[in-house]
C-alpha cells in the first residue's frame, strides 16, 4: 500500500499524472477496500468439489452394501432442491452474460450438475435402464449440464457438459487422466474427436453470429483446441498422416486468428505447442520416408540451430501477441 | 552497489505501477503510452513466457561458451578443480556486460545469475567437501548477487543458506538438536521483524520486490519449522530417532502451533489487509489439516470430504452474508485492483480435474482390482 502511494507520488511529481488521476487513485485506496470476493467464491467452488468427491467415494465404496434406492432417492432429492432454488433465484434465460443477484447460487447449480452426472452414472450402473448403452446415460448427463450452463450462465457446467460429450464418444481426457497416463486410444477415436472438435467450433461461430452467450466461446474453443490438437497429433502416427498434417495446419491457422480475437494467450500458446509438436513429427516422418536419416551427421549438426531458432521464433511470436493485445493474460 | 542505473531502474518500477493502474482502470491507454515514452526504463520482460524463452537462450549461450573454453584450454593434465571457479567468473563478467546493456529481469541475465552461482556452489562443494562451506558461500554470494543485480532468486538462496547453516550447525555441532524447530521459528520471527522494519524505508525502495519475497519466506519458514510432519520426518531422517512406538518430544506443542500459526496469519492478514499473508495462512491451514489426518484418521475420507464440503460451504455463506454490504474495509464488493474475470475461466477449466462420476467410470469399476482385465494385465493387487 505504501509502495503504491510512493509510486503514485513520484509519478505525480514528474507530472505524468494529472491532479484528478492522482486524487482518484488516492481516494480509492483511502477507502481501504479489501475485497475477499474472489477468495470466498473460490472457497465455495472448492467446497462443492469436496462434497461431490465425498459423495462419489461414498457411493463407490458402499455400492454393494447400502440400499440403492435410498441413496438414489437422497441424491434425487438433493438435486431437486438445488435446482429448485436455482430456478427460483434465477433471472431467467438471457443471451447475455447475466449473473444471479447472489453469486452463491452459481455454485449451487454446479453442485446440482455434478450430482446429476453421478446420479445418471449410478442409476445406469445399477439398474441398466438403457441396457448396455452407457453412452446414452452419459449423453443425458451432458445434456443436463449443457442445458444448465446455458440457462444459468454457468461456465463450469458447460465445461462438464463438453467433457461428458467427449466421454460419450469414448474420449476421456481430463487433466487427471493425462497426469496418470490413462488414455486409451485407437484410430477411430481420432476421427470422432476431430468431428466433435469441428462441431464445437461451428457452434462457437454460430453463437458468435447470433450473440448467444458469446462469452462462452473461450471455454468452447479451449476444448476444441485440445480435442483437435490431440487427435491430429495421434493421427500423425497413423497411415493417413499427411491428411492429419494438413488438418493440423488448418486448425493452427484458425486458432491463431481466434486467439487474437479473444485476446486469449492460453489458446495462443497451446496452439503454438501443438503446431510445434505436430511439425516435428511431420518432419521426422518426411525424413523417414525420403530416407534422409541415412546422413544423420547433417541432422545432428543442424539440430542445435533448429532448437535455437525455434526458441527465438517462440519469443517473437509471444511478443507479437502482446503487442497486438497489450499484455492480456487469459 | 547496484549494477544498474538507478534512475532507469526506478523508471522501470514506475512504468510497472502505471501498467497496473491502467489494468485497474485509473489510466487511459494514451496516458500509459505517454508515461512509457517519457520514462525510459531497463530492458525487462514482464511476460513470463518470453522470460523463460530468453532464459533458455541464455543458458544455451552460457553452455556453449563453457564448451568452447573447455575444448581450447583443456588437456588431460589440466586442473579441473579451478575450472568451476573460472566458469563462474566468466559468467559473472558476462552478466556485468548485460547489466551495462540494461538487461534487467529479462531472461538472458537470469540465465547468467543462476549459472554463475550454480557453478560457483558446485565447485565449492567439489573443492571443500563440506556442506558448511557451501552454506556460507550461499549466504554471501547470494546476498551479493541480490544487492548488486536486484535478483529475487539470489536473495532467496541467501536466506535459505542462513536457515541451512543454522540447522546444520545445530544438528552437527551441538547436542540440542531437538530445539531446532524453535530456533527456526525464532529465526522466522526475526526475519519478519527485519522485514517490517525496512519495508517502508525510502532507501530500500529499489528492493521492494525482494522485500516482498522476504516476507513470504519468513512466513513460510515460520510455519514449516513447526509443522508436525516436517519436524517428525526430519528428526527421523537426520537424528535417527524412531517414533513408531511413542510420540516425538513436545509433540503436542507442534500440534497446537501447527494450527495456531495459520490462524494467526489469517487473523493478522485481515487486520493488515495483506493478501499474500492471507493466502499463506489459508494454504498452511489446509496443510495442517492434511498433516493431522495423515497421523490420526478420525473419519473415513469420504465422510471427511462430505462434512468439510458442507462446513466450508456453510461458513463461507455465513461470511458472505455478513460482509456483503460493507462499503469499505473487508468486503464482498468488486475490487478494482483485483481481476475477477480470470477466476471464472480457471474454475471452468479446473472442474474436470476432479472425479466426476460419469457412467463410464462405474463401468470400469465393475472390474475387480488388480489381476488386470482388458485394461492392460498389469500388476496384481499385492504389488
Amino acid at each position: 500500500m505504501d509502495q503504491i502511494n510512493r509510486n503514485i507520488q513520484k509519478l505525480f511529481e514528474k507530472q505524468l499524472l494529472s491532479k484528478e488521476q492522482e486524487s482518484s487513485v488516492r481516494d480509492y485506496f483511502s477507502l481501504g477496500i479489501f475485497s475477499l470476493r474472489n477468495e470466498l467464491l473460490f472457497l465455495l467452488y472448492f467446497s462443492v468439489l469436496l462434497f461431490t468427491s465425498g459423495v462419489g467415494v461414498l457411493i463407490y465404496k458402499n455400492i454393494e452394501t447400502i440400499g440403492h434406492t435410498l441413496i438414489l432417492l437422497i441424491m434425487f432429492l438433493l438435486i431437486a432442491v438445488c435446482f429448485f432454488f436455482s430456478f427460483k433465484k434465477s433471472n431467467g434465460f438471457s443471451k447475455e452474460d447475466i449473473d444471479f443477484d447472489n453469486p452463491v447460487f452459481n455454485y449451487l447449480v454446479l453442485l446440482a450438475v455434478i450430482l446429476s452426472c453421478s446420479f445418471m452414472g449410478y442409476i445406469q450402473f445399477q439398474y441398466l435402464i438403457f441396457d448396455g448403452y452407457y453412452e446414452i446415460s452419459i449423453l443425458i448427463s451432458a445434456l443436463i449440464a449443457i442445458a444448465s450452463a446455458y440457462y444459468f450462465n454457468n461456465k463450469s457446467a458447460l465445461s462438464i457438459g463438453i467433457t461428458a460429450l467427449a466421454t460419450s464418444i469414448g474420449i476421456s481426457v481430463t487433466p487427471k487422466s493425462l497426469l496418470r497416463n490413462e488414455i486409451y486410444w485407437n484410430e477411430n477415436l481420432s476421427y470422432y474427436g476431430l468431428i466433435l472438435g469441428v462441431l464445437i467450433i461451428f457452434w462457437a461461430i454460430y453463437s458468435k453470429r447470433t450473440n448467444l452467450k458469446k462469452h462462452f466461446n473461450f471455454v468452447l474453443l479451449t476444448f476444441a483446441l485440445h480435442l483437435i490438437g490431440m487427435c491430429c497429433i495421434s493421427g500423425l502416427y497413423q497411415d493417413y498422416w499427411i491428411l492429419f498434417a494438413l488438418l493440423l495446419a488448418g486448425a493452427t491457422y484458425y486458432f491463431y486468428t481466434v486467439s487474437f480475437e479473444l485476446r486469449a494467450i492460453s489458446i495462443y500458446i497451446f496452439m503454438i505447442l501443438y503446431a510445434f509438436i505436430g511439425f516435428n513429427i511431420f518432419m521426422a516422418r518426411t525424413f523417414d520416408n525420403l530416407n534422409l536419416f541415412d546422413d544423420f551427421e547433417i541432422i545432428i549438426v543442424l539440430l542445435p540451430v533448429y532448437f535455437i531458432a525455434s526458441i527465438v521464433l517462440f519469443i517473437r511470436a509471444i511478443k507479437n501477441f502482446n503487442k497486438k493485445t497489450d499484455d492480456s493474460l487469459r | 552497489m547496484i549494477a544498474y542505473d538507478k534512475k532507469l531502474l526506478e523508471n522501470t518500477f514506475l512504468v510497472a505501477e502505471a501498467v497496473d493502474m491502467k489494468k485497474s482502470g485509473f489510466l487511459s491507454k494514451e496516458d500509459l503510452d505517454r508515461i512509457k515514452t517519457q520514462l525510459p526504463g531497463l530492458k525487462t520482460n514482464r511476460n513470463i513466457f518470453v522470460r523463460i524463452g530468453f532464459l533458455l537462450l541464455g543458458a544455451l549461450l552460457y553452455l556453449s561458451i563453457i564448451g568452447v573454453i573447455a575444448l581450447i584450454a583443456f588437456n588431460r593434465s589440466s586442473d579441473f578443480r579451478m575450472f568451476g571457479f573460472l566458469i563462474s567468473i566468466i559468467g559473472f563478467a558476462i552478466l556485468e556486460i548485460f547489466c551495462r546493456q540494461n538487461y534487467f529481469c529479462h531472461g538472458l541475465d537470469d540465465a547468467f545469475i543462476i549459472g554463475a552461482q550454480l557453478t560457483f556452489y558446485a565447485s565449492v562443494v567439489a573443492d571443500s567437501d563440506s556442506p558448511i562451506s557451501l552454506f556460507i558461500a550461499m549466504i554471501f554470494l547470494g546476498f551479493i548477487f541480490a544487492i548488486r543485480y536486484v535478483s529475487i532468486l539470489s536473495f532467496l538462496v541467501s536466506v535459505s543458506g542462513v536457515v541451512l547453516f543454522i540447522g546444520f550447525s545445530i544438528i552437527e555441532y551441538t547436542i540440542l538438536a531437538s530445539i531446532l524447530p524453535f530456533v527456526l521459528l525464532l529465526l522466522a520471527v526475526g526475519f519478519y521483524l527485519i522485514y517490517r522494519k525496512v519495508k517502508d524505508k525510502p532507501e530500500y525502495y529499489l528492493y521492494q520486490d525482494i522485500l516482498y519475497w522476504f516476507q513470504i519466506f519468513s512466513l513460510v519458514l515460520g510455519y514449516a519449522s513447526v509443522n508436525y510432519f516436517v519436524v517428525r520426518s526430519l528428526s527421523e531422517e537426520y537424528l535417527g530417532f524412531d517414533y513408531t512406538q511413542e510420540d516425538i518430544p513436545f509433540g503436542w506443542v507442534f500440534y497446537i502451533l501447527m494450527f495456531a500459526i495459520p490462524l494467526a496469519y489469517s487473523y493478522y492478514s485481515l487486520k493488515l489487509k495483506n493478501r499474500t499473508m492471507l493466502y499463506i495462512g489459508g494454504l498452511s491451514f489446509t496443510i495442517s489439516v492434511l498433516t493431522f489426518r495423515y497421523y490420526h484418521s478420525i473419519l473415513p475420507a469420504e465422510w471427511a470430504l462430505l462434512f468439510s464440503g458442507i462446513g466450508i460451504f456453510a461458513a463461507v455463506y455465513f461470511i458472505i452474508q455478513k460482509i456483503k454490504t460493507n462499503p469499505t474495509g473487508i468486503t464482498f464488493q468488486h475490487d478494482r485492483t483485483n481481476n475477477t474475470a480470470a477466476l471464472n475461466n480457471i474454475e471452468a477449466l479446473l472442474v474436470n480435474s476432479q472425479d466426476i462420476k460419469h457412467a463410464e467410470d462405474s463401468q470400469d469399476s465393475s472390474m475387480p482390482f488388480g489381476g488386470g482385465g482388458y485394461s492392460g494385465g498389469g500388476a496384481g493387487e499385492n504389488f
